[in-house]
């Protein structure tokens, strides 16, 4: 058991401010353990996530994150592609549930025939953001914000979206006169 | 007297040079607190009782379908009695927290560490529960410091082992009472029959915090309260020769001696010492690892009944009090904590209930401040809309009246709606023929809530050549 004289409680430290002196009493042992813990995790983590890259560092984890959300996010709008997408334009339900949606959002800015406004002709051969039904597919959902193009995802949901592409799809070539051509000319 | 007991004149005592739970090697010196009962023992008990049924009920209690208390980590929202705090309103914690902060400031002034004696979760459950269980297993003080001392007999093997299954039980109990405040309850009772591997994240925590609080009943106790925490770091600073505190009254107890004679009240009989959670003599004053248990006080007036000398030895009373003088509770510096707290929660109220229900800006799209279009004049905007409640809810956006007549706009998403906490960009257009355009002028937008009605007015500049 600990006695008295264990402790020499006359013994202090060689600095002093103000008065204030202290005693050189030993840590916790507890203390100093968490102090070596530290340092071992140290060469751990180091080993570990720079020297042999077993675990992601975070921006690497945050990239790998964004890329399976984007893979989320296409799966729930179901299977689209370009094939997919080129089928519904030929699909008359679809292209008329594309053309009630257009007349009633997008007709403001690309005009009643598609020959552009405020937007751009969606009649001719070029296309600003690509021409690819992909493109344009992702244009309506996540729209272009710097341009004044709304995202429609949202609102109109994954299908009506397919849709109001199916039918922007049908007005392709059917060059109404109206504004002038912008963008890059696209060939199918 | 010199050859009496020569070993106990050479045991180490509390003192103020040295941390008495630390051995000079550096080693832990484990604490046996005595059993004490008395008066405060029955209040700090009744008080416990009510804490731990708050801390397991609360998450219980419902308000409108949401839970009293539930922050939302991942959904970056805080739910607190039925008001809706997100992200952009954190800035409120800054008032919260400095109001409950000088609200404490004020207790220790007047009363020194009473939050650590009778209301810290770590008192609560380490000596309401913990505390308790390990007596009912162990017994009573010399019993158990016996017994640690002895062999591993088989009667030491269960006693220990029980005790530290109950221990482990109850950390993972108290772990997801804590964790009840971040999942809600009922979604977490779902999540603990489901496999760990569907929740890893809830899980993980879960374990993490059962193993932190087990250690820390098990064997950190006191250390916690010592080393840790920073709020008895701040006692110096808090209380002065007014504050009630827990002390020893010198004047009456000194010269200390043994048995019947000549001296001060107190007999020497270390029981103060006994039954102290921290391990420190009261005798030696107000010291920094005194968590106001008052643990000591009953321990004293017990021996003071009994060896027929009046109580109050060991009492809660201010250094004033103790030194005879005119005691005074309310100070200056209790105003000034109680001030700036009030300042804290008021500027708390007001702002959370000015708060608004939906957030819209107006901003200039970046990038060119107008366009030309043949005859036309346009400038382009983006809206942005925050749904700040927890329901959905649909707004329009218009035009407000007072706008020049030959002032067009395109809106293409004149409404629609948000879901809880859910918020959107849309662009929109003015468009004026070029013709009559003089100079740039304010014109308005109103975003409506349509359920509610409440409306957002957003001023705006058309800029043109």
């Amino acid at each position: 058991m600990e006695t008295r004289k264990d402790y020499k409680p006359d013994q202090v430290f060689d600095h002093d401010f103000d008065g204030i002196q202290e005693y050189d009493n030993r840590l916790p042992n507890w203390w100093l353990w968490t102090l070596w813990a530290t340092i071992v995790f140290s060469f751990g983590y180091w080993l570990v996530f720079h020297t042999f890259g077993v675990a992601k560092l975070p921006q690497a984890r945050y990239e790998a994150e964004m890329q399976r959300a984007t893979e989320l996010q296409l799966a729930a709008g179901g299977a689209i592609d370009d094939a997919a997408l080129a089928l519904m334009a030929t699909l008359p339900e679809r292209v008329a549930e594309g053309k009630e949606i257009y007349t009633t959002y997008c007709a403001a800015c690309h005009s009643a025939r598609g020959e552009g406004l405020v937007g751009p002709n969606l009649t001719d051969e070029y296309w600003i953001h690509g021409g690819r039904p992909l493109d344009i597919h992702k244009v309506v959902t996540d729209g272009v914000l710097a341009k004044g193009m709304a995202a429609w995802g949202r609102q109109l949901g994954p299908k009506r979206v397919e849709s109001v592409v199916a039918y922007v799809l049908t007005l392709r070539g059917t060059k109404v006169p109206g504004k002038a051509p912008e963008g890059q000319p696209f060939t199918p | 007297m010199s050859e009496a007991k020569p070993g106990r004149r050479d045991r180490r005592r509390p003192d103020l040079d040295t941390v008495y739970t630390i051995n000079a090697d550096g080693s832990r010196n484990f604490l046996h607190p005595a059993d004490v009962r008395g008066p405060w023992q029955l209040r700090k008990n009744l008080i416990w009782a009510l804490l731990i049924a708050v801390y397991v009920l609360m998450p219980w209690i419902e308000l409108g379908g949401k839970p009293l208390i539930h922050l939302d980590l991942p959904g970056r929202a805080a739910h607190l009695f039925g008001q809706t705090f997100t992200n952009q309103d954190f800035y409120l914690a800054f008032f919260l927290i400095t109001g409950m902060g000088f609200g404490l400031f004020v207790l220790t002034s007047l009363w020194g560490r009473i939050w650590c004696g009778y209301a810290c979760p770590q008192t609560v459950f380490m000596e309401g529960i913990m505390r308790r269980l390990e007596r009912w297993i162990e017994g009573p003080r010399a019993q158990r410091i016996r017994r640690n001392l002895g062999p591993w007999t088989g009667d030491k093997v269960w006693r220990k082992g029980l005790k530290h299954a109950l221990f482990l039980v109850l950390s993972y109990l108290i772990a997801h009472v804590f964790l009840s405040y971040f999942i809600p309850v009922r979604e977490l009772l779902k999540v603990v029959q489901e496999s760990p591997a569907a929740h890893r994240s809830a899980f993980g925590w879960s374990m993490f915090w059962t193993a932190v609080l087990y250690f820390n009943y098990a064997w950190f106790r006191e250390q916690t309260c010592l080393i840790v925490c920073p709020y008895g770091r701040l006692q110096s600073t808090l209380v002065d020769d007014d504050t009630v505190v827990i002390g020893y009254d010198a004047g009456r107890g000194e010269p200390r001696h043994k048995g019947v004679g000549e001296g001060g009240d107190c007999i020497d009989c270390f029981r103060c010492v006994e039954v102290c959670p921290t391990g420190i003599d009261i005798r030696n004053g107000l010291q920094m690892e005194c968590i106001g248990c008052a643990n000591c006080i009953d321990a004293c007036d017990d021996v003071m009944t009994r060896t027929d000398r009046p109580r109050g030895l060991v009492r809660y009373d201010s250094q004033r009090g103790f030194a005879g003088q005119r005691r005074r509770l309310l100070r200056p510096r209790v105003y000034v904590y109680a001030v700036l707290g009030l300042a804290g929660l008021a500027a708390f109220g007001f702002k959370a209930a000015g708060r608004e229900p939906f957030q819209a800006n107006l901003l200039r799209t970046s990038g060119l401040p107008f366009a030309i279009e043949g005859e036309s004049l346009r400038n382009l905007y983006t809206l942005h809309i925050q749904n700040k409640t927890d329901a959905p809810h649909r707004y329009r956006i218009e035009p407000a009246p007072g706008a020049p007549a030959s002032l067009s706009f395109i809106i293409p998403q004149a409404e629609l709606t948000l879901g809880p906490l859910e918020d959107a960009e849309l662009p929109l257009f003015a468009t004026l023929p070029r013709a009559e355009y003089r100079e740039a002028f304010d014109f308005a937008l109103l975003v409506t809530e349509l359920e509610s009605g409440n409306q957002r007015r957003l001023a705006l500049r058309f800029r043109g050549p």
